[in-house]
């Protein structure tokens, strides 16, 4: 937990490190605003929308989270995704905590559906960025720290509406954890695909399972076990392995990862 | 073979199509296509201002808009960055 906690704050700060040159023909499979006045990489959720809006095939950008995905499954959600700490972080906030059904999971790949290739399709270049009008990482990223740079913001209403928006987020993130995450996030939808095939995946042991049910209660995804012996099941779409269940384990870490 | 091994051998083969796959669409999109991101709109890619530097590879998209955002001295830069928002081209609740 120390040592993943240690790697999510040197991403935060390395995402975020343009400060004499940046990176921004590349992307890291992490929700991180490019237009954040020191982001290092480019936002593939903000370059994706981008491609649809233009009616051209995404290659580069594809072709690496795919790359990422089968590789590394979620792994970079649980461990590089600057977002995933401050989410991580506002739920240690004292304040009542509500659980989400798993229902409304599904309701993340709708929004990566219409927000990043739909809406932008076919609304062509009137529609460039349209998920990073709304996106909650973005406001907080880039539209707050310009709006200080400037000194002023070019629309106020959609300003106002933004920070309404990421308000109502933070609401929701601090009673319920990586809610973000489970129901919102376009690129762990995406990326949460591969986590069927990655090359890294949380296995159970279940011949020495006892069953106790701690894992399923610190998982922050809301992952449940699997007693099933088939290992294709074992895989969740949400997790985001962050192993605090491989911690939490009693009986001497039957959960790991494997490869 | 048990049902087990059987997913563990499939498995296998499909993450190295998906291997495959991306570092293809990696190669083809970052080093051989010529598609520019900006064939699909009515903006001419030649006056953008970093043009030259990120041509080879299709994510100009993202890189000059953050190019744009970033925002220099350069009076070409803001010129054009202002026109493209007159013409609605550069998203306009963009704080940049």
């Amino acid at each position: 937990m120390i040592l993943r906690r240690k790697i999510q704050v040197f991403s935060l700060i390395a995402l975020n490190s343009s400060l004499f040159f940046e990176i921004k023909s590349f992307c890291m499979p992490v929700l991180n605003c490019h237009s954040c006045p020191i982001a290092l990489f480019a936002c593939p959720i903000g370059v994706l929308g981008q491609f649809s809006a233009l009616h051209i095939f995404p290659f580069f950008i594809l072709g690496i989270l795919i790359l990422f995905g089968v590789l590394l499954g979620r792994l970079f959600c649980g461990w590089a995704c600057p977002f995933g700490l401050f989410q991580e972080l506002l739920y240690k906030i004292p304040s009542h905590k509500i659980t989400i059904s798993k229902r409304f999971e599904h309701s993340k790949y709708f929004i990566l559906i219409l927000t990043v290739w739909a809406v932008p399709f076919l609304w062509g270049t009137d529609s460039l960025f349209f998920f990073c009008k709304i996106c909650p990482p973005g406001t907080l990223q880039s539209a707050i720290p310009w709006a200080f740079i400037k000194g002023n913001v070019p629309e106020v209403v959609p300003f106002i509406l933004r920070i309404m928006l990421l308000l109502s987020i933070i609401g929701l993130i601090t009673s319920n954890e990586r809610s973000f995450c489970k129901i919102i996030c376009p690129l762990g939808a995406f990326m949460g695909i591969f986590n069927k095939i990655s090359l890294f995946f949380i296995k159970k042991d279940d011949r020495k399972c006892n069953n106790c049910g701690d894992c399923e209660k610190v998982c922050p995804m809301g992952v449940t076990r699997s007693n099933d012996d088939i290992l294709e099941k074992q895989r969740s779409l949400s997790c985001i392995l962050c192993l605090r269940c491989s911690e939490t384990c009693k009986a001497s870490r039957k959960i790991g990862v494997s490869i | 073979m048990n049902s087990k091994q059987k997913f563990l051998k499939l498995n296998s083969i499909i993450l190295a199509i998906g291997i495959i796959v991306s570092l293809s669409l990696i190669i083809y999109g970052g080093v051989f296509s010529k598609q520019k991101i900006y064939e699909g709109s009515k903006i001419n890619q030649k006056e953008l201002p970093f043009y030259d530097w990120y041509k080879e590879t299709e994510v100009i998209s993202a890189t000059t808009f953050g190019g744009i955002r970033r925002g220099t001295d350069n009076k070409f830069f803001t010129v054009y960055k202002d026109r493209l928002r007159a013409e609605k081209k550069l998203w306009s609740f963009c704080p940049s």
